[in-house]
């Protein structure tokens, strides 16, 4: 079992998260925030792009929406993906941009979730994960 | 005027979170050489602030830098962070 802490005083739940490049050992750790009612994981395109993925080898076309319209977005596979001290290989993953002023640059959903068991411990800040 | 802190300094400095949310605040820092403590936490013992920005965007040329030399790197926000959280449909 894996246990991952995060401040329970805090608006959502924040974790950190990593992402590895393509064809290369260099990886980015960043800010997500877990929603367990998301069906995707979302990365804004700077991480993406700067790992060295490019939109052209994206999978699908994707649009979010918002209160002020629709936003185009696409999907990916990146190399290696990691949360929760969990890692998953090919990981499919939304690509779209996110307001600056949030202070993260990507959510978990439930497309790495749903591999795990997890058990979230409001009052203590921390989740248990097992892999399925 | 880059925020980018010169990579070739000799001995750069080492902080912990706490530091670099004092000095840095309500900024985007990018750390490289973090001394993680697990993989399962946002939590380490101290890191090199390879640049820090006001805009999130900003932050691109100096991770691309950064990654000449270091295999990881991280980028953070020091301030508060929020939601809310969108939702997706595909056409």
């Amino acid at each position: 079992m894996k246990v991952s802490r995060f401040d329970p005083n805090g608006e959502l739940i924040f974790l950190d998260g990593r992402i590895w490049g393509p064809r290369s050992a260099r990886w980015r750790s960043i800010r997500l925030v877990l929603d367990t009612g998301a069906a995707e994981s979302i990365v804004v395109p700077d991480v993406l792009d700067d790992l060295g993925y490019h939109p052209r080898d994206g999978e699908q076309i994707t649009v979010m929406r918002s209160a002020v319209g629709h936003e185009h977005g696409y999907i990916i596979r990146v190399a290696r993906f990691s949360c929760l001290g969990h890692r998953e290989d090919n990981y499919r993953v939304h690509v779209q941009d996110l307001p600056e002023g949030w202070g993260i640059e990507g959510l978990i959903g439930l497309t790495f979730l749903r591999q795990l068991n997890y058990e979230i411990r409001s009052a203590e800040g921390r989740i248990l994960t097992t892999r399925i | 005027m880059s925020d980018a802190i010169h990579a070739d300094e000799s001995a750069p400095e080492r902080l912990t979170w706490k530091q670099i949310c004092e000095r840095y605040p309500d900024e985007w820092v990018v750390l490289v050489d973090t001394e993680w403590a697990n993989d399962t936490d946002f939590d380490f013992g101290t890191t090199i602030v390879f640049a820090h920005h006001k805009r999130r965007k900003d932050m691109s040329p100096d991770v691309k830098s950064a990654f000449e030399r270091y295999e990881s790197v991280g980028t953070y926000w020091t301030g508060k962070m929020r939601g809310p959280i969108p939702r997706f449909m595909i056409p």
